[in-house]
């Protein structure tokens, strides 16, 4: 068949374009960059998984030799500050074990870490939201005290932040006329894509404010806009340098160093380079969401289903944006079904937000 | 904190680096030779991104101190090919896209080298054990283990 058809294509076995220089050490990747005159930072995240950020003191890490710059989320701009910068850089509550503090700059990473641990932070540490159960429960602790469901402020706030529902049919009916009916509930734990490169980028901005930011990411126009977002600049003045990217896995489509490196960079005067450790990407960066799913199907004894109902739960984490939409289009949608139900929540927890 | 001077040898080259006593032979590589081509993974030897060779032995770099390659032979991923021509285990992992992101690449090219020098002839038994420090997230160990096996097939054919 291929030979009749003469396919340039198919059949074939390629080499990858970038595959001599990743088998040679060549290949650049997010950590591998280096600058004149650079300088590391690092973060300084959260050991409460809940807690209310009274002070943070910066005085005597800035006191240190060697270190440049330090900041935390007051120095980020406040107004119109959205979930990406509160995430980048806790405002008044922390909301996970592993949300950034605080960040200083350095010249060395050794002596960065070192200024993190002279860093003041009064913390009251409150209950943590940990589990769907816990987050949906009557009088829960909210993780975030302004968010209603769907935004309908008629309701009190809650943890779940959006519900939503599809329906066709008559499920009762259905039911009704089901042979057997099978109800049943499934959990499914937060699993982190554990790519082996960790999250890294070097920021380097000049004195008219025109920012070069070179990290690993799936998409360098989306972590331009978002950098631009959360420091309030012109997407005109930043420009994102893609490297090498060492797994992503739906990870590395959003941002977490990236405007803390810019800001740091503009206070120093130098370039300033950021890499998480391992550590740092299994607490703070997007997992996929833990699920709670309850299903019923109804089913005639020859096989034909009569009606199904799917209540799905997804944690989004600690900022709404679970992907339960795609859950809910999905879970029932092999069948061809007269009668069904789709429940889906988006629902707040006290973990790092979801981000595949 | 005082530097301290080490003098090694890398990939067959006499090198000289000021080394804090904290850094590991992973930050000597990469950040005071300019060696990024050993990758940082993990931090705690459990990835085998770091993968190198100190006197012949498989180590990962990230567990090993700066200070320790003093006097001693090692030898990196920029190390295992000719100026003009790949070393047969890179050219089968090519053949047999046994890369991806190509992260974990490096790591795995110097331990199954380190393997196919000491023992050309592995089963895939053997294969996967010599592989079993080393984590690959993208392809599955598959093509890797075949490329590996290709790679001794022809080393036996030239030899």
């Amino acid at each position: 068949m291929a030979e009749a058809l003469d396919l340039k294509a198919i059949g074939t076995r390629p080499i990858r374009p970038d595959g001599v220089d990743k088998v040679t050490g060549r290949a650049n990747f997010g950590a591998d960059m280096a600058l004149p005159g650079m300088i590391h930072a690092k973060v300084l995240r959260s050991p409460y998984a809940h807690a209310r950020i009274k002070s943070i003191d910066l005085s005597k890490a800035l006191e240190l030799d060697g270190v440049f710059a330090a900041i935390c989320g007051r120095d980020l701009p406040q107004e119109g500050a959205n979930d990406l910068s509160i995430n980048i850089l806790a405002r008044e509550k922390a909301l996970y074990h592993g949300h950034a503090v605080a960040a200083v700059a350095a010249s060395s990473a050794a002596l960065a870490d070192r200024a993190l641990d002279l860093i003041e932070v009064d913390y009251e540490e409150l209950d943590p939201v940990l589990t769907i159960d816990d987050a949906i429960a009557n009088g829960a602790t909210l993780v975030n005290e302004n968010m209603y469901t769907n935004g309908d402020r008629s309701q009190p706030p809650s943890n779940v932040a959006a519900q939503q529902k599809f329906e066709r049919g008559d499920v009762d009916k259905g039911f009704s006329e089901a042979d057997v009916v099978v109800e049943e509930e499934y959990r499914v734990p937060t699993a982190h894509q554990g790519y082996i490169e960790p999250h890294a980028c070097i920021a380097d901005i000049n004195e008219a404010g025109r920012a070069t930011v070179w990290c690993c990411t799936q998409g360098q126009f989306d972590v331009r806009s978002m950098t631009a977002g959360v420091l309030n600049k012109k997407v005109s003045d930043i420009k994102v340098i893609p490297s090498e990217i060492g797994g992503g896995f739906g990870g590395k489509t959003t941002i977490y160093l990236e405007p803390v490196a810019v800001k740091l960079s503009e206070m120093s005067g130098r370039p300033v380079k950021m890499v998480m450790n391992r550590e740092e990407v299994f607490r703070a960066t997007g997992p996929t969401s833990a699920t709670l799913c309850r299903i019923k199907v109804g089913a005639k004894r020859d096989g034909t289903i009569t009606a199904a109902t799917a209540w799905l739960a997804y944690e989004a984490g600690a900022f709404p944006g679970a992907p339960v939409g795609p859950g809910c289009m999905s879970v029932l949608a092999p069948y061809n079904l007269e009668n069904l139900r789709i429940e889906g929540l988006d629902v707040l927890v006290n973990k790092p937000k979801v981000a595949a | 904190m005082k530097k301290v001077h080490v003098s090694t040898t890398v990939n067959g080259q006499p090198e000289e680096a000021l080394c804090e006593v904290h850094q590991s032979l992973l930050d000597l590589l990469r950040d005071e030779l300019g060696l990024t081509g050993t990758k940082e993974g993990c931090g705690t030897g459990d990835c085998g991104a770091c993968t190198v060779l100190l006197d012949g032995r498989l180590v990962c770099s990230c567990l090993v101190l700066g200070v320790e390659a003093e006097g001693k032979e090692v030898t990196t991923i920029e190390g295992i090919a000719d100026p003009d021509r790949l070393h047969v285990v890179q050219q089968k992992f090519l053949e047999h896209a046994a890369l991806q992101c190509g992260i974990c690449t490096p790591g795995f090219i110097v331990a199954a080298k380190a393997l196919l020098d000491k023992n050309p002839d592995p089963d895939e038994t053997t294969i996967r054990y010599w592989l079993a420090g080393n984590l690959c997230r993208c392809t599955g160990y598959d093509k890797i283990v075949r490329a590996v096996q290709d790679a001794a097939q022809e080393l036996a054919q030239s030899s």
